[in-house]
């Protein structure tokens, strides 16, 4: 066990954890910040996508005393009123089903946009196709990822 | 109002307004007491509706919303008989003693059976009564007065009322058992698009799943099962993975070893320190090539007469080889893995019981709850909270159970999480079976006769409907306990989609052949009807080859009765532009269609194979009648859903057995589509107003064989085995 000062979403927590413990068992389980996701906690589906330092990353595979230096953001930390271009588009196109998976989408998606204001297909592909989403809204995430990309490019 | 398709700040509020993710499931009841205030003044009809002083409209949903957007659509069907204004309508899931109600979700029969007469006359007694609650208040005739938009207008006077303004008096007034029902020519909201109402607290991490409760005291668990089914415990050398930070106990249940632990990581950690033996059961078809030299054997036996029509032997025995057509299909076994692995919260306590959890059986739950710890049935409450998909599995409740003995033994609330592995290793899977089919065709190349022998075991074999639950497809309902009819429930349930085929043959005959199995066996979406429907509807095309005729036409042909049917195939020929549109080069057309869950279903798969044989699935023309319409931003979702659920088990994924163990455990070796090869997905529905089908399940028995077909038009190969592999189109 060790004491560890994560700056998430930002804000300072202390966790007195395992070193080993991957950060999304810190967030979930210590943090009690439960809009990530377990899904196969091997970096095989993406549901447990949050950002460090900007970038997507699997939290079920990144070690907590990995990161005591870095900023990290959780879908809670997105925005502080769903208001995000990625969310907004998420709802206009009525993208979730059963939901799981889409914290993780949304967090990967929102990372590749902010590094591709104006994407095509394949790149959308290309960044969202480490992300599984069983209940198949695979075409309505590409479609809000285009109009997330509109409002970016106009703002 | 009428178009919730187009998205306004307005709409986006209330979406993500619409919270109340305590109230959505049960929990922060302080604040649920305080919204519902003095009783007198919340109008309560019957158990979905409670009308509220400042003119909210709370309705609760029986479901279980596990993506299919019932949270939506049965809200629509109240809302449009009771004229309320979507605006004022939150939605939270039914709890406590309402739950208990409701048997359970599943077999695409929400709206279909359960919901749309029930639903719909529950808004029309509560408009009734709101109505006569202004009509007294104003002294005036109820038939003079009419609701519109929350509110209720007296038209010769001018006065007007919010619900909101009556639901003291209408809370008074005796409640009739039925009201006149709208016309469909007068719905406003029915048929519409209408956005999802829990979209808000799925896209910023509010939308409660029960792994994300978290209760005073409370502890995580995982369970050890056995290494091969049916095996029961031996015995355990803990001392290790007792030694490890983090872990609290460790014990039998009846499913395998608890581990009780601080939090999940210190278990998973722990858990890979113990050493456990388990006494292996005498295998009984636990390995897939047992299994499937064991389908072999069955396949040449007759099997039992699931429907007999015509004289189908006398005529197969009597039409020369050279107009008989006979081909073997092959399907494989699948599982669910739903994103959210099996999980749940229980809290036991001396004489009360409460339980959060992803289930599609709440009431079994309740009942089992009960007989496990000798609580009262009324002292169990169980929270349905959102299920991050099930497709069938979660029907099962083997994982509260696990929940329920562990918070027993410690005392304390629990946690349960199984890992993906878990998950994978130990599901109900959808059962590998084998088709026989045999068609005789006349001098003029007409189907004369038609045999379809579906050799499979059925999850009825098992005790896990009995002991876990489950909301069985339509034709089980009842069954429970009914001892005589039971064998012939299980040859029936396997013949679903075989027995039902629409195609009219002047000689049908369908034989099943169930058989027994270790390896568990579930509901998978859409059941039977995913396997019967791959063998249907790849060997009418192969008739069609035979016959040089095209696969549009004969189908058409042998469904001249059924004009909802033939409609459907036109519209998907016409969409998908069927030997008219001029196609990339190496792309090729595969049709299917097939009725199940009350709605008639027609795809059009559009795929290329490369030289290396890999499969590319371009489009998907999708046309599917479920009658009368409630939410068609619904009924697309469920098309593209269940056309991608379908393309992984068409190409992706199977499950195979190996000596009771399963070799899959993760999305690495169970494989699933990905967004690189999602093919664009084209629903169009036929609008009328006959009685509503299922959507959740009907789109994808059609799609393996049209894939399947679409690959033998691009290289004249017949897949009769699925998941089809490259390595398949080399040979």
């Amino acid at each position: 066990m060790a004491k560890f000062q994560l700056n998430i979403n930002g804000e300072i927590k202390e966790v007195d954890v395992d070193e080993s413990m991957p950060l999304l068992w810190v967030i979930r389980d210590e943090l009690k910040l439960t809009g990530t996701k377990y899904g196969c906690g091997r970096g095989l589906c993406g549901s447990c996508t949050i950002h460090i330092d900007g970038v997507e990353s699997r939290s079920c595979q990144t070690r907590v005393d990995f990161v005591e230096d870095a900023e990290i953001t959780t879908i809670e930390g997105l925005s502080d009123d769903s208001s995000h271009p990625v969310q907004k588009a998420w709802v206009s196109e009525d993208v979730p089903q059963c939901g799981y998976c889409q914290s993780g989408q949304i967090m990967t998606a929102a990372a590749f946009l902010s590094r591709n204001k104006t994407p095509d297909d394949e790149d959308i592909t290309t960044a969202m196709k480490m992300n599984i989403c069983r209940c198949g809204t695979y075409q309505r995430i590409r479609k809000a990822i285009h109009v997330a990309s509109d409002e970016m490019k106009n703002e | 109002m009428s178009n919730k398709n187009s998205y306004s700040r307005r709409d986006f509020l209330k979406v993500t307004s619409v919270v109340g993710s305590g109230l959505a499931i049960g929990l922060h009841l302080p604040f649920a007491n305080k919204l519902f205030g003095s009783q007198d003044n919340v109008f309560s009809p019957n158990v979905y509706i409670d009308v509220l002083e400042n003119n909210d409209i709370i309705i609760s949903v029986s479901k279980s919303e596990m993506g299919q957007g019932i949270w939506t659509s049965l809200p629509m069907l109240i809302a449009e008989e009771m004229e309320a204004d979507w605006d004022n309508v939150i939605v939270k899931q039914a709890d406590g003693a309402r739950v208990n109600s409701f048997f359970g979700t599943g077999g695409s029969s929400s709206i279909s059976r359960d919901g749309w007469n029930t639903l719909r006359n529950a808004g029309a007694v509560a408009k009734v009564m709101l109505v006569e609650a202004a009509a007294r208040k104003w002294n005036v005739s109820p038939v003079e007065c009419k609701a519109i938009n929350s509110t209720i207008v007296h038209e010769r006077s001018g006065k007007i009322c919010s619900f909101g303004d009556v639901t003291g008096t209408a809370a008074k007034l005796k409640i009739p058992k039925e009201a006149q029902l709208k016309h469909p020519s007068q719905y406003t909201i029915l048929g519409q698009d209408f956005l999802r109402t829990d979209t808000g607290m799925k896209v910023n991490g509010a939308a409660p799943f029960a792994m994300d409760i978290d209760l005073e005291g409370m502890v995580y668990a995982m369970i050890e099962r056995p290494k091969t089914f049916g095996a029961t415990f031996k015995s355990l050398d803990d001392s290790k993975a007792r030694s490890r930070p983090g872990i609290i106990d460790i014990f039998t249940v009846p499913s395998g070893v608890a581990i009780v632990g601080n939090n999940i990581w210190s278990i998973i950690e722990a858990r890979k320190e113990l050493k456990i033996e388990w006494t292996p059961k005498t295998p009984v078809n636990n390995d897939s090539d047992v299994y499937k030299k064991y389908m072999e054997e069955l396949s040449i036996q007759s099997g039992h007469p699931a429907r007999d029509d015509g004289d189908t032997n006398e005529i197969l025995e009597s039409t020369p080889s050279a107009r008989q057509l006979k081909s073997i299909y092959d399907l494989p076994f699948q599982t669910h893995a739903s994103m959210e692995p099996c999980n749940s919260v229980i809290d036991v306590k001396k004489d009360f019981v409460e339980i959060w959890a992803p289930t599609q059986s709440p009431k079994q739950a309740t009942q089992r709850a009960s007989e496990l710890t000798g609580v009262p049935i009324e002292n169990v409450k169980v929270n349905v909270t959102f299920l991050g998909g099930s497709f069938g599995r979660k029907s099962f409740n083997d994982f509260i159970d696990d929940g329920i003995y562990v918070s027993k033994n410690i005392k304390k609330p629990v946690k349960i999480v199984w890992s993906r592995e878990d998950d994978i290793r130990h599901g109900y899977n959808r059962p590998a079976s084998k088709h026989v089919m045999n068609a005789a065709l006349d001098e003029n190349d007409q189907v004369i006769a038609w045999k379809h022998k579906v050799i499979s075991p059925d999850a009825l074999t098992q005790q896990a409907v009995y002991q876990y639950g489950a909301m069985m497809p339509g034709i089980l309902k009842g069954v429970m306990g009914m001892l005589p009819s039971f064998v012939k429930k299980r040859m029936s349930i396997i013949g679903e989609g075989a027995k039902s085929i629409k195609y009219e043959f002047l000689n049908t005959r369908i034989e099943t052949k169930t058989f027994e199995t270790d390896i568990p066996l579930g509901f998978w979406r859409s059941v039977y009807d995913s396997q019967n429907a791959f063998a249907n509807e790849s060997f009418i095309d192969e008739i069609s080859n035979k016959t040089g005729s095209d696969p549009v036409a004969l189908r058409l042909t042998h469904l001249k009765g059924d004009p909802r049917a033939s409609a459907v195939i036109k519209k998907a020929a016409k969409e998908s532009g069927w030997q008219t549109k001029t196609l990339a080069r190496g792309h090729y057309h595969g049709f299917a269609y097939h009725h199940s869950f009350g709605s008639h279903v027609a795809e059009v798969a559009e795929v290329s194979v490369s030289e290396s044989k890999n499969i590319n699935i371009h489009k998907v023309t999708c046309v599917i009648d479920c009658g009368q319409t409630v939410n068609p931003l619904t009924i697309r979702a469920q098309m593209e859903g269940s056309i991608v659920f379908g393309i992984s088990a068409t190409t992706k994924s199977e499950v195979t057995v190996t000596n009771g163990r399963i070799d899959q455990s993760n999305y690495d070796t169970f494989e699933v589509l990905r967004m690189d090869e999602m093919p664009e997905v084209d629903v169009h529905i036929i609008k009328n107003t006959e009685n509503p089908g299922g959507v959740g399940e009907p789109g994808l028995p059609p799609i393996a064989p049209a894939i399947a077909n679409a690959i033998f038009a691009a290289t004249g190969k017949r897949i009769r085995k699925l998941p089809i592999r490259p390595s398949d189109l080399r040979v």
